[in-house]
């Protein structure tokens, strides 16, 4: 209440720069959610557009997207979190190169990557002898998908685990050392539990971006049902002939996506994630 | 020391302002006697259109075109979602009819006829020698989407031809436009490809053309002015231009048939 009596007279001398701070911030907010609402807006009313959620087109579209980026998830927080944890707690010659060079798939865009990608894993690419050797086919399979979705979205995860393995004091791992705890124990016991906010995050971030991935996968790995044609690319594909497919699924990205950020601030604000460590639970 | 910390930043903020500003200034260009013309065109149509426009603006002072090129099917819905443009180039009948029954565009005219042509890399790593070993199982075939008109084409050359099934179940990737199936089949990604008798020609060596039986099926390319055109009396001359000898022995040389449908 205090905090009222403070700041009232300050508001109250400038009431214009607070209508136009308010008019602004609201002017803002409606652009950013006006698309989405008009996407809705399309979609509701029309039975035509709701008839086309049983279809193939929308529903091998939807099982694609889910598996490809449940994947490229698992697979990021595999080789991701030991790469943060080393970013974060050891100093190494390099390392302010690779922390750069992780973030460089964050800015390139999207066609930059499929390119990159394709001369990489292509059949005439770096690798593409050894794969083509090895009997593999990457190019146009679900495969590439995926490595589309990990090269882009993957250093959202580095980044933000790095920042959360920084900010668990060192002092608390060597306590529980000091206690007999070896460091996998200590790591998966008290690290990662002070760090869950920021993984969780990290998760989240890649998650997303790899849902929405379009310019690298379309380059990379082609454009077929069922094969390589996830949400997006078959929302761009549908566009062409079968708008309400492309309605239906765009709105069901939409819901999907806000569905899990939703979970994932609640999480973050009430459960269990925001009440910490409790040390003497990780001993026994 | 009367300055405060945070000059240093807004003169270097005004700096990349009054850059950013000349930058874009620059882009937009200025001559404002200079009249537009804006074709939306098939990507099948890239390279004879870029070299038809420039004998056009040659003969027309002040006059630039402005292409976009891109699947027909593509085009066709940016005309439909609002985007400007004075003609649009269709590879097909089709698009252009779609187009028409929307009240976007006026009648199309016929200007150009193409047919279809199976490529594979140059060095063929498939080893493909007929379009039987299309059916082989093992070929990585690329197509352009049903929707594309080269797509189209190839999916009823490949139904007369009686072989439908057994060459589509092949298909790695369904592309946007018959460029984009070209660009894998010139990158080696794709085994083999369907594209126009006109791109196997654009391509040269990158690609290596197979004979395929004659089904005597071809494309047809059609002009139409559209309903909102900011230049129409340009966009006539341009289309009667298209009609004419210069353009016509581009198109021809390029490997496109007659506007009937014969080749030359």
């Amino acid at each position: 209440m205090s905090g009222w009596a403070i700041a009232r007279p300050r508001l109250a001398a400038a009431p214009f720069g607070l209508t136009l701070l308010w008019a602004s911030a609201a002017a803002f907010v409606l652009f950013l959610v006006l698309p989405i609402v008009a996407l809705f807006v399309e979609v509701v009313p029309s039975g035509d557009a709701w008839s086309t959620i049983n279809e193939p087109v929308v529903t091998d579209a939807l099982r694609l997207s889910l598996i490809t980026t449940a994947i490229t998830a698992g697979l990021t927080v595999v080789f991701g979190t030991p790469l943060a944890y080393l970013l974060a707690r050891r100093s190494f010659r390099g390392a302010g190169l690779i922390d750069t060079l992780i973030d460089l798939p964050l800015v390139l865009p999207p066609a930059v990557a499929g390119m990159a990608l394709l001369f990489t894993f292509g059949r005439n690419g770096l690798l593409g002898g050894l794969i083509d050797d090895a009997g593999v086919a990457v190019a146009f399979t679900t495969t590439a998908v995926i490595l589309a979705q990990l090269f882009v979205a993957a250093p959202f995860y580095v980044k933000a685990a790095k920042s959360g393995f920084e900010s668990v004091d060192p002092d608390l791992e060597r306590v529980s050392t000091t206690l007999g705890e070896g460091e996998l124990r200590t790591f998966a016991r008290v690290t990662v539990p002070l760090a869950a906010p920021a993984l969780l995050g990290g998760i989240v971030m890649t998650w997303a971006r790899a849902l929405g991935e379009f310019g690298a996968t379309i380059m990379f790995a082609g454009s077929l049902q069922r094969v390589t044609e996830t949400v997006p690319l078959s929302i761009y594909d549908a566009l062409q002939d079968d708008l309400d497919a492309a309605l239906m699924l765009s709105v069901v990205l939409v819901a999907v996506s806000f569905a899990v950020l939703l979970v994932f601030k609640a999480l973050l604000r009430g459960g269990p994630l925001s009440s910490g460590v409790n040390l003497e639970g990780s001993r026994d | 020391m009367r300055r405060t910390p945070s000059r240093p930043g807004a003169s270097r903020l005004a700096l990349i302002t009054v850059v950013l500003t000349g930058a874009f200034a620059l882009a937009c260009g200025g001559g404002s006697s200079e009249r537009t013309l804006t074709v939306f065109a098939a990507a099948s149509l890239s390279d004879v259109f870029e070299e038809i426009g420039e004998r056009f603006e040659a003969e027309q002072p002040g006059v630039r075109l402005r292409f976009s090129f891109g699947g027909s099917q593509r085009l066709r819905l940016q005309l439909e979602q609002g985007a400007r443009a004075d003609l649009f180039a269709s590879a097909n009948l089709e698009q252009i009819g779609r187009a028409q029954s929307g009240g976007l565009v006026e009648n199309g005219r016929t200007f150009a006829s193409n047919a279809l042509a199976l490529v594979v890399p140059a060095d063929n790593p498939a080893g493909i020698a007929t379009l039987g070993d299309l059916a082989d199982g093992d070929v990585r075939l690329v197509i352009a989407g049903p929707s594309v008109p080269a797509g189209a084409l190839t999916r009823s050359v490949l139904v007369e031809l009686g072989v439908a099934d057994a060459v589509l179940a092949g298909v790695v990737s369904e592309e946007e436009s018959v460029r984009r199936v070209l660009s894998k089949v010139e990158l080696g990604e794709a085994d083999a490809g369907f594209v126009y008798s006109t791109d196997a020609l654009a391509a040269g060596d990158a690609v290596l053309r197979l004979p395929l039986e004659e089904t005597g099926m071809r494309n047809g390319y059609l002009i139409a002015i559209t309903t909102n055109a900011s230049e129409p009396e340009l966009a006539l001359r341009f289309r009667a231009f298209l009609n004419g000898e210069i353009a016509q022995s581009i198109l021809v040389a390029a490997g496109f048939g007659m506007p009937s449908g014969g080749t030359p």
